[in-house]
């Protein structure tokens, strides 16, 4: 699979680190409750289809950058930012 | 004067007819970082002209530049390169020789040797000399560049070094005078 790096172009997926997914709200610093915080942290979903999501540049040029990817086929979609 | 002191001094050398791997010491790393707009026009007023894309390495006179994230730069010298010293104050310098080691391949399965090792298309067509690429190499980031139709210098950490030897020369075992 190969994912588009904003700097470096397309690359191997092996040169890039998941970042989780792009979609969760982090809570505002000091709001919510331990509920609120314990959800942020540890409950994930697993989509099946469209999915935005981080992913670093990590063995390349470094970057965080945003990615829709299709978790069902792997079909990679725009950089989001 | 204080000797730098090479961190493959212990690595097994690697002996053979058709391909040829050794330490390519005697550079000065230097990176280049600036945050304001105008920073690529300060660098290439005393640097000359940067390379406009990422795969490629520009060449100015002994100093090779390599564009290596957004708004950042490696600029390789000769060791008496003074470009920290121009453009200190302009933007972010950062020596970096001490913590990089220059491998060198250059012979006819250098391509072979590149491509078991690294997921990028080192493909005499495709990879050409003076392209360049970011990538990784036993779990550690390394920079690649394309020096001659079949020559490559590895930059890798230093603290990596030994490990990133191991495994180019392990690569190349098919190649080697004896196993």
């Amino acid at each position: 699979m190969m994912l588009p790096c904003p700097h470096c172009g397309d690359r191997d997926v092996s040169e890039f680190r998941y970042g989780g997914d792009a979609s969760k709200q982090r809570p505002q610093h000091g709001t919510g409750d331990l509920q609120t915080w314990h959800d942020y942290f540890f409950l994930f979903e697993n989509p099946k289809g469209p999915h935005t999501e981080y992913w670093q540049h990590v063995l390349g040029c470094r970057r965080w950058f945003k990615l829709a990817r299709n978790t069902a086929t792997n079909e990679i979609g725009e950089v989001v930012s | 004067m204080l000797e730098r002191r090479s961190a493959l001094a212990s690595a097994k050398p690697y002996v053979s007819a058709a391909l040829k791997i050794a330490e390519r010491p005697g550079f000065t790393l230097t990176q280049f970082a600036g945050l304001d707009g105008d920073f690529e026009n300060k660098l290439s007023a005393v640097i000359g002209t940067l390379p406009d894309k990422v795969a490629r390495a520009q060449v100015n006179g002994e100093r090779t530049i390599f564009r290596i994230g957004p708004a950042q730069f490696w600029i390789v010298g000769p060791e008496t390169d003074d470009a920290a010293s121009r453009l200190a104050g302009l933007c972010a310098v950062t020596p970096l020789s001490s913590s990089r080691v220059r491998i060198a391949l250059e012979g006819a399965p250098a391509r072979a040797v590149l491509a078991r090792l690294m997921p990028v298309d080192f493909d005499a067509a495709v990879f050409t000399l003076g392209n360049a690429a970011l990538t990784g190499l036993h779990h550690t980031p390394v920079t690649v560049h394309c020096t001659g139709a079949d020559a490559f210098d590895i930059y890798a950490m230093r603290t990596f070094a030994l490990d990133v030897w191991d495994a180019v020369t392990d690569a190349a075992r098919e190649f080697a005078a004896s196993r």
